[in-house]
């Protein structure tokens, strides 16, 4: 609250005294003026041309590749925390497929209801279904880091609901990137670091190359390869003579790659041929528990780690064309295919069940999610009305594939039971889309936009949805905005299909536990129910003053409600003599399952303050300002859900954030310098609900400017070593001073600071 | 690290008094540098006391007339005319090109043949379709191609001090 205040006042204090820019362009020489930044502009939000993202009708974020280059972050997913507060993202460790795929949140929703957009089309999500409790638990969602950050031109945050011109997913905000076109320069970059704590050895390189083609066509490549190594952060295990550490706690050991093509063919009559694919492979290695000595064990009588090797493909395909009619319409075909495959192998470890001839290293099965979409979209300006309409079908197909039988008989394999020939799936749905997108200019400082979408899906029916927003300058400098949607987010095919079970020997007995469908016997017999979509209603309300064209301020209240949310039940054992007979006739000691489970409202608000000054000696400071706080109060219950359920939904994740990001350029030096702070949250365990306190970390990188071709720099990311408050308990599991000592939802991770050097040539 | 925010904070605040430069309106550079190209170009001599800018289906706003209203190019008042159709163009020294399709460009170049008027626009692929000079935008940078070979063609004389501000584009019929 004191922060909040304290930001109040600098806000008024700025609103009063700040200096109005002098227009003295016309003396400047033709050479400065071609040197002059011009305004950012971004089309995410609406469906008129692109446009001053701070006269957007909804709050929208613009992030540049200078500015991600300055930030010296090497993974998306670290960008946008790094630039926006209400972005939140997870390292985790023993969470298995989880610890290879970083989940995200955005202004406190899940990962899956952020739509992702690429070149302005959606993005598929990863077949990875997040099984393990935390903030991004329970959800399918898009791989961010799939995308290297050397082919992106700019992101675009859209924060607000958008389902209603987009679909599905668009509840709290949109993410839309957009990759490197027309180039003048091509990079090469390498980039190398390690931890404070002397692991975590990262090395990365980059390159992008750009041919120009006709008519300011172009084809651009970018290939970025990473490597790290993990970190290890786990404490002592206990149960051992003498403790040692065994189990790992901290970043992977990962190899990836990805390559992205980009092109644009023009033709001399306008029109535009455009494509670009995105392939990512990543070779991922995390560990699971230890497994203590066990004398009468055969094969590791003195104790093992089981590690889990994800290996994941991911590639999408954009085909597409655009122009214009005779009578001025624009055209836009696409199609985009999108695939994902994460699979999962075991090594070092055993299947108990299969004694001294178990194998060692085994094939535990692998999810597939295939999207398909094709859109065609048109778009007219006649006057001040601007008309969009659309056509859009998807075609989605989620596929289960049961690892080695070795994997999952019996006990299954020690550390993650593969997917059993009963999990397997191969399930397809269709959608239908169509919307309309209307804006009306009444003039320079009026202007009203309406949206209405509908949407047909094969498996659970039809929803439409509108948008309504509006924007009004009162003053050619202060803009006031104002927006009211409805939205949803149809059940991910993997949370319709999704079962994970595994035996383990309870009283002497193998019994099934686990991940059923909603559709299964158990699940039914337990009130599971079919899934139906998420709906939502948004509200934004907010203002943006320009002091001067350099330097801004933006407020912006939010208001998210959303009904029937889809959660992982907890697990429920038969508690009547009818569940315990559907128990009993498939041997199952207990399930869960995917239900709409809570009613749920988020609010808040993002105060954003912005400044570029340039000193007479020509060196310039650029400043950001930015608090946000959201909170989320469950408003129903559709279904009982666990106190630690409904405490990581409410409070699993930092309330506020706050940053303050500096760069300051003199002469052949840039220096940016990032300082974050992240609120108080609690995380749960076994019966208690532990609060971790606020966080602050510095990000420092410093660059040289050595000549035209050549950069070097040298910084680090959470450079004085924060970390984060231990479990307050004593466990030899999850404790202050047991293996994991404190919690996976760690806004900063776990691993600390990172050093690093990195060189780029231009050429 | 209280400290560290706070004096972040207090340099933010510091430079807000102080702003004397600006992420500038693309549309409004677009009209500036029209202008200032001109300054670049040998013209010939002429009975005309008004050096004319025609604007061919404006796209910019009222930024050509506020920018230029009251200066003089080569000695001369700087006179802004607006034109929806090629058939209207009177006497200019440049026509910029807000809007057109292909088919009205190569009418519009098929007009222009052998009039000495100095063709400037940010249409894409403006150059090599025929144009000069042609207005483009990387990374929030305005940038400038030159057809020299069409400019030689229709007698406009670039000086050399310009060229080196420029990419040189070959056009399709050079």
């Amino acid at each position: 609250m004191k922060l909040l205040k304290s930001v109040s006042i600098i806000s008024t204090t700025l609103l009063v005294t700040s200096v109005h820019a002098t227009d003295d362009l016309d003396n400047k020489s033709l050479e400065n003026i071609l040197n002059e930044t011009i305004e950012l502009k971004s089309d995410i939000g609406s469906r008129e041309q692109a446009k001053n993202f701070l006269d957007s009708k909804s709050p929208v974020d613009v992030i540049t590749a200078k500015q991600i280059e300055e930030s010296g972050q090497t993974k998306l997913t670290d960008v946008l925390k790094y630039f926006v507060p209400g972005f939140n993202t997870i390292e985790t460790s023993v969470s298995d497929g989880t610890d290879h795929i970083n989940g995200f949140t955005l202004r406190g929703m899940n990962s899956d209801q952020i739509l992702v957009l690429v070149n302005g089309k959606r993005l598929h999500t990863s077949a990875l279904m997040n099984e393990i409790p935390n903030i991004s638990g329970g959800t399918t969602h898009v791989d961010l880091n799939t995308i290297p950050v050397v082919a992106i031109e700019k992101i675009e945050i859209l924060r607000d609901g958008a389902a209603a011109q987009y679909g599905t997913d668009a509840i709290s905000g949109v993410i839309s990137i957009i990759l490197k076109g027309q180039s003048d320069k091509n990079t090469m970059s390498m980039h190398a670091g390690q931890r404070k704590e002397s692991d975590g050895e990262q090395v990365k390189m980059d390159s992008f190359f750009s041919v120009p083609l006709n008519y300011d066509g172009f084809a651009n490549l970018a290939i970025s390869a990473n490597l790290q190594n993990r970190t290890q952060r786990a404490g002592e295990d206990r149960r051992l003579d003498p403790p040692s550490v065994q189990t790992r706690m901290g970043l992977p050991d990962s190899k990836n790659i990805s390559a992205v093509l980009n092109a644009e063919i023009a033709q001399y009559n306008d029109n535009v041929i455009y494509s670009n694919a995105i392939v990512n492979y990543r070779d991922s290695e995390s560990s699971t528990f230890y497994r203590t000595p066990d004398e009468n064990r055969p094969i590791y009588p003195n104790g093992f780690l089981p590690i889990m090797n994800a290996k994941i493909l991911d590639y999408s395909f954009t085909l597409g064309a655009k122009g214009r009619f005779s009578d001025d319409t624009q055209w836009d075909i696409s199609n985009v295919y999108g695939y994902n495959n994460f699979h999962y192998y075991l090594n070092d470890t055993m299947n108990y069940t299969l004694g001294s001839v178990s194998p060692t290293s085994f094939d535990n099965g692998n999810l597939t999610f295939i999207q398909n979409t094709t859109n065609f979209d048109l778009k007219k300006s006649i006057d001040n009305f601007n008309l969009a309409a659309g056509l859009e079908y998807r075609y989605e197909n989620y596929e289960i594939e049961a690892g080695d039988e070795a994997s999952y008989i019996g006990t299954g394999t020690q550390g993650f039971s593969g997917f059993s020939s009963e999990n397997e799936t191969d399930s397809h749905r269709e959608n239908y889309a169509a919307y309309i997108d209307t804006v009306y200019n009444f003039n320079k400082y009026f202007s009203i936009e309406g949206a209405l979408r509908y949407e047909d899906y094969s498996d659970f029916g039809s929803t439409q949805d509108i948008k309504i927003s509006s924007s009004y300058k009162v003053i050619d400098n202060l803009l006031l905005r104002t927006t009211a949607s409805t939205g949803f987010r149809a059940p991910s095919l993997a949370q319709s299909t999704f079962s994970h079970t595994s035996q383990f020997v309870t009283n002497n007995q193998l019994s099934l536990k686990g991940i059923f469908t909603p559709e299964h016997a158990v699940s039914q017999i337990l009130g599971a129910q079919e899934l139906k979509p998420e709906s939502s209603i948004h509200y934004a309300v907010g203002t943006v003053y320009q002091f001067s064209n350099q330097t801004s301020l933006m407020i912006d209240f939010f208001y998210t409600k959303v009904d029937d949310r889809i959660l992982l039940s907890d697990k429920k054992s038969a508690s009547t003599p009818e569940e315990q007979v559907i128990f009993d006739m498939y041997g199952v000691s207990n399930a869960s399952y995917f239900t709409n489970a809570i009613n749920t409202k988020t609010q808040g608000v993002d105060i954003k303050f912005n400044s570029e000054y340039t000193f007479d000696n020509g060196s310039k400071l650029n400043s950001t300002i930015w608090y946000y706080y959201g909170e989320t109060e469950i408003t129903g219950f559709n279904e009982e859900i666990s106190l630690n359920k409904i405490n990581d939904i409410e409070n699993g994740q930092p309330k506020s954030n706050f940053r303050v990001l500096n760069n300051y350029k003199v002469d052949k030096y840039s220096f940016t310098l990032n300082i974050s702070r992240f609120g108080s949250f609690s995380s749960s365990l076994g019966n208690g609900v532990y609060d971790i306190d606020p966080v602050v970390t510095a990000d420092l990188d410093i660059n040289y400017k050595v000549n035209n071709n050549l950069d070097i720099s040298i910084g680090g990311t959470n450079i004085f070593d924060e970390t984060l408050d231990k479990w307050d308990r004593s466990n030899i599991f999850l404790g202050y001073d047991g293996i994991l000592t404190t919690t996976n939802n760690s806004p900063i991770g776990v691993s600390g600071a990172y050093y690093y050097i990195k060189a780029s040539i231009k050429f | 690290m209280k400290k560290l925010i706070f004096i972040s904070i207090l340099t933010s605040i510091f430079i807000s008094y102080n702003n004397l430069y600006a992420y500038e309106v693309e549309d409004k550079l677009k009209s500036i540098i029209v202008g200032k190209i001109a300054k670049f170009i040998n013209w010939e001599n002429s009975n005309s006391k008004e050096f004319v800018i025609t604007v061919y289906k404006n796209q910019l706003g009222n930024y050509f007339n506020s920018i230029h209203k009251g200066k003089k190019i080569n000695d001369k008042k700087i006179r802004i005319e607006y034109i929806n159709n090629i058939e209207n163009l009177k006497y200019t020294n440049i026509l910029y090109i807000s809007k057109a399709t292909s088919a009205e460009l190569s009418s519009i170049f098929s007009h222009l043949n052998q009039k000495n008027i100095l063709t400037i626009s940010d249409l894409r692929g403006f150059t090599q379709k025929g144009g000069m000079i042609q207005i483009y935008s990387i990374s929030q940078k305005l940038k400038l191609n030159v057809n020299l070979n069409k400019a030689k063609k229709e007698n406009i004389n670039i000086k050399a001090s310009l060229l080196r501000m420029t990419n040189i584009v070959e056009g399709d019929n050079p």
